[in-house]
């Protein structure tokens, strides 16, 4: 579920606006929208 | 946890006030990322500075949407500075564990803990965050003294099911402490509406401890509990996704009472309704291998390999192995561990490395056997 950086100035309505194991782009976010960034780290197992 | 918690409408009402980012720490791609932030496994939330790119928040382990969105606060107030007392010591403790240095966050708990007082309103969440700090800072003693001492006094929630899981987890064996601890661990995998993650998980420690300790009459009276417990929640979970998870403890419950049958029929279920997922097929083969059933082992885990990737699907070349060195075939063995290797070498330096040390040293008995 690739969502795209627009995506995130959206208020979503039924689920959240992951950025999916990119890091860089994440940061980016954040500091054009100057809010901190919340990560998951996970594992399939 | 993915399905569930993180699609709670409360957090999704957080969706302009954070940006989000998903890693899975499997995948080769985020070893640098999972290198820099992540001490003791997943999962693993971490609240990030843009500014600096510094963790203000690191938090393991399991949470509820409203245990979450206070964390989530402690970490955007931890940004904003300003925060005074004992709250800023929890802040700054926060800080040193965002940065990977357990102990010192300790030691700032700990004064934070003191300054507070009993009616801290942050007081259970930092006694948590304390046992959790100390047993990643080896701080063996203190993580026990500090879960005798605090959790009897705690309110019977997930802070207090987590801080006797870590308080077991660094008590020594046969100690007072440790017996103190397993009747807390008695009653708190009884609380009602904790997650299913720490519910299972205290039960997977408690029968664990029982049965090093020798005591199996208690190690298989709390593993009869877990499955039940564990059947319980997998019929009423709504989505197969949602059940993987309760699989994964399933299989452990099912190995631990060696009755590998009991958790076959819902693998293979998992196994049809995720057929993209590596885990059933790899969970299949774990209960095949111990029913001795080794060509359908064998099956499962070349299933798994095909869907897997990153550094669990080296470790299934080494299943691969040790299945086939069951069935006395030693050349095969070598074969899956010499692919094993070659894919080992694709991943990021120190897992890589890890993974073909083990796979080695694998590899030199199959030889033997020739």
């Amino acid at each position: 579920m690739f969502l795209k950086f627009f995506l995130l100035f959206a208020s979503a309505a039924g689920s959240l606006p992951w950025i999916e194991n990119d890091y860089a782009r994440a940061l980016d976010a954040a500091k054009t929208r100057r809010v901190p960034l919340f990560v998951e780290v996970w594992a399939p197992w | 946890m993915r399905s569930n918690v993180l699609n709670d409408p409360a957090l999704v009402k957080l969706a302009g006030q954070f940006a989000w980012l998903s890693i899975d720490s499997d995948q080769p791609a985020n070893q640098k990322f999972v290198d820099k932030f992540a001490t003791g496994g997943v999962p693993l939330f971490v609240v990030i500075d843009p500014a600096t790119g510094r963790a203000v928040l690191n938090w393991y382990g399991t949470a509820t949407a409203p245990q979450l969105i206070k964390l989530m606060g402690d970490g955007k107030r931890a940004m904003a500075g300003g925060v005074t007392g004992a709250d800023a010591l929890l802040a700054r403790g926060d800080e040193f564990n965002g940065d990977k240095k357990p102990e010192d966050a300790a030691k700032l708990y700990e004064q934070a803990l003191e300054m507070g007082g009993k009616n801290w309103p942050q007081r259970t969440r930092a006694i948590e965050s304390l046992v959790m700090a100390d047993q990643f800072g080896r701080r063996i003693d203190a993580c026990v003294n500090t879960a005798v001492r605090e959790a009897p006094g705690m309110p019977r929630d997930r802070s207090f099911v987590n801080t006797v899981y870590f308080g077991l987890g660094c008590a020594a064996s046969g100690s007072p402490e440790l017996r103190e601890l397993e009747k807390l661990a008695e009653e708190g995998v009884k609380i009602p509406g904790i997650l299913g993650d720490d519910t299972s998980s205290l039960y997977q420690q408690l029968s664990g401890i029982y049965r090093r300790d020798k005591d199996e009459a208690d190690a298989t009276r709390v593993a009869n509990d877990w499955l039940h417990y564990l059947q319980e929640q997998i019929a009423k979970v709504p989505t197969a996704e949602a059940r993987m998870g309760y699989d994964l403890h399933l299989v452990s419950v099912a190995v631990f009472l060696h009755k590998p049958e009991l958790a076959v029929a819902e693998v293979e279920r998992a196994e049809r309704e995720l057929p993209g997922d590596y885990n059933p097929p790899r969970l299949a083969a774990t209960l095949y291998r111990q029913m001795r059933r080794y060509d359908d082992a064998l099956a499962a885990v070349d299933r798994a390999i095909q869907k897997g990737y990153g550094a669990p699907k080296a470790q299934l070349y080494y299943v691969k192995g040790q299945i086939l060195e069951q069935k006395s075939d030693a050349e095969g063995a070598k074969r899956a561990y010499s692919e094993g290797i070659a894919f080992a070498r694709t991943l990021p330096d120190e897992t890589g490395k890890r993974i073909i040390a083990q796979l080695e040293k694998a590899a030199k008995p199959a030889e033997g056997q020739k």
